[in-house]
């Protein structure tokens, strides 16, 4: 069984569990940037929660099935079509041999998952068929996907019919409103600067990718330059500045460690918004306490637990 | 005595707490240490502090705090002695190898040799894991021996280069971009997916480097 490609698009990469238990020798987590939207996609098509999908970016991409078989469609807004018929969003679908599976460019948000009911076949490196492109490993020859690839598919299942309830689907506008705790170097912005981080909204530059969103404009920062930061852990979700002034969101593939300061942290139940986050878009950031984080994560992870099993948020 | 009465403990974000403020050589042990219990889904080492992560659906965050503030000091004492006893590491200077020794050569106006020699003998110390997947930061080279990173980084250094940059030494456990200037190659393997431990260096290990000549 398998599936080929026809266009892949900007940037389709095999995306599953992210790596984990290495980060301290410098392995990024990877794994997809919008890791609920993922979860979405396999609960289904009856998979794990992180079973190795799609991720396309910006959409635009076209795949031919070869074998039937079930998959589903989830993340950013985009029509979808199949051998020319209209497919909705969030709800199994069956394709049969020969369909072909045309998903249009975004309409709102970033990312668009695709999964299907059986083991896409992919690299396994350290644990995890994520790929890794930076590092060139994972998925399919450590690289994003070309047209001609055919990516085989194993045990593949007929999976219950469902659709994911309305109150579950992530809503994407462009306009995203990300919750924040103050992170590490927080003081080192004067309170000028502290103030104008939450009143004044940002733009996503056009330098974005799974590593991290650069945001802009620019802002007035004079970091004191008698303190040089040694390098110091960072993680998906962490906000750093480098000297120019424009913060720096990072996402799954991000580096481990960073020496800019980490002004900010995407609070845990915000990061899969991260995913999403598309160059052109604005952001605003609203603060919380790591208290009130952590509540809010629950009562997220509580409503999908009901739908998925240990959904991945 | 517990881990807060010695360190600094204090939240990062609603996940996080970073540990500092103690000597590094403290800090590794304690890292080590927590990375052996299932408590923590992260505990990475920056040049002088250690985040460990938690995962918040499993600990408040001020449950998480009290918990590692409250640790107690066996968190201090064992692993940190195999650290202490250099490894060797068998490096290869040969041109095909040492892609930049010969510009190196000529920045610091040293004679290849002087820096073989130089590198030879530091004593060095993985100070973190980092920047690159497998890839260890080291301090312990001679103060002449700084040189700027690469104007232009490459696309893919080879597996096993050892780098200098900023006055420091550097190894790609895996192949992959970087802007070090690459003076040698390190044979012994610094990467094996089926070892326990696929990285065979870790934050804090002591290194020597030993010249062999590889056809």
């Amino acid at each position: 069984m398998s599936l080929t490609v026809i266009n892949p698009g900007l940037q389709t990469t095999v995306q599953g569990r992210a790596r984990s238990g290495l980060r301290h020798f410098g392995v990024p987590a990877s794994g997809p940037a919008d890791a609920l939207s993922l979860s979405l996609a396999n609960k289904l098509v009856s998979a794990p929660a992180d079973q190795a999908g799609l991720e396309i970016t910006f959409g635009g991409a076209e795949f031919v099935f070869n074998q039937p078989m079930s998959f589903a469609i989830t993340g950013a807004a985009v029509e979808t079509k199949l051998s020319g018929q209209g497919v909705p969003s969030h709800k199994t679908l069956k394709a049969n041999a020969g369909d072909r599976l045309t998903i249009g460019p975004v309409r709102a948000g970033c990312r668009v998952y695709l999964s299907v009911s059986g083991q896409l076949q992919a690299d396994e490196f350290l644990g995890s068929r994520s790929t890794y492109l930076p590092g060139g490993f994972g998925g399919k020859d450590g690289r994003a996907l070309k047209a001609g690839d055919r990516l085989d598919v194993s045990e593949v299942y007929q999976p219950s019919e469902l659709e994911t309830p309305r109150e579950l689907r992530p809503y994407f506008n462009d306009n995203t409103v990300l919750q924040v705790c103050e992170g590490p170097d927080w003081s080192e912005l004067n309170a000028a600067c502290q103030t104008v981080v939450f009143e004044n909204g940002f733009q996503i530059s056009q330098r974005s990718s799974r590593m991290g969103v650069e945001l802009i404009p620019e802002f007035d920062f004079s970091p004191d330059e008698a303190r040089s930061k040694a390098s110091s852990p960072v993680f998906p979700g962490s906000i750093q500045l480098p000297p120019e002034g424009r913060p720096f969101v990072l996402l799954s593939d991000a580096q481990t460690t960073g020496g800019y300061p980490h002004i900010l942290q995407v609070i845990r139940s915000d990061r899969f918004q991260l995913g999403q986050l598309k160059p052109g878009g604005q952001v605003r950031f609203v603060l919380r306490t790591a208290q009130d984080a952590a509540e809010r994560m629950r009562i997220r992870y509580k409503a999908y637990s009901e739908w998925i099993d240990a959904p991945v948020i | 005595m517990k881990l807060a009465d010695r360190f600094m403990v204090e939240l990062l974000g609603d996940d996080c707490i970073r540990i500092s403020g103690a000597a590094v050589a403290e800090l590794r042990a304690v890292s080590s240490n927590l990375r052996n219990s299932e408590d923590w889904l992260a505990v990475v080492d920056g040049i002088e502090d250690c985040v460990v992560q938690f995962d918040p659906v499993k600990y408040l965050p001020d449950e998480a705090l009290g918990l590692l503030s409250g640790l107690t000091e066996d968190m201090l004492v064992a692993g940190s002695e195999e650290l202490e006893e250099p490894l060797d590491l068998a490096v290869s200077f040969s041109q095909a190898d040492a892609l930049d020794l010969k510009d190196i050569s000529a920045a610091l106006s040293l004679s290849e040799d002087e820096i073989i020699q130089r590198l030879v003998s530091a004593e060095l110390r993985v100070d973190m894991m980092g920047f690159t997947p497998g890839f260890a930061y080291m301090s312990g080279l001679d103060d002449s021996m700084s040189v700027p990173r690469l104007k232009t980084p490459r696309q893919n250094v080879p597996a096993g280069s050892l780098g200098i940059a900023g006055g420091k030494c550097g190894t790609y456990a895996l192949a992959g971009p970087g802007g070090w200037s690459i003076v040698g190659r390190v044979v012994s393997p610094l990467f094996d997916p089926e070892r326990e431990n696929p990285f065979l260096l870790k934050n804090g290990q002591r290194v020597r480097l030993k010249r062999v000549d590889v056809r």
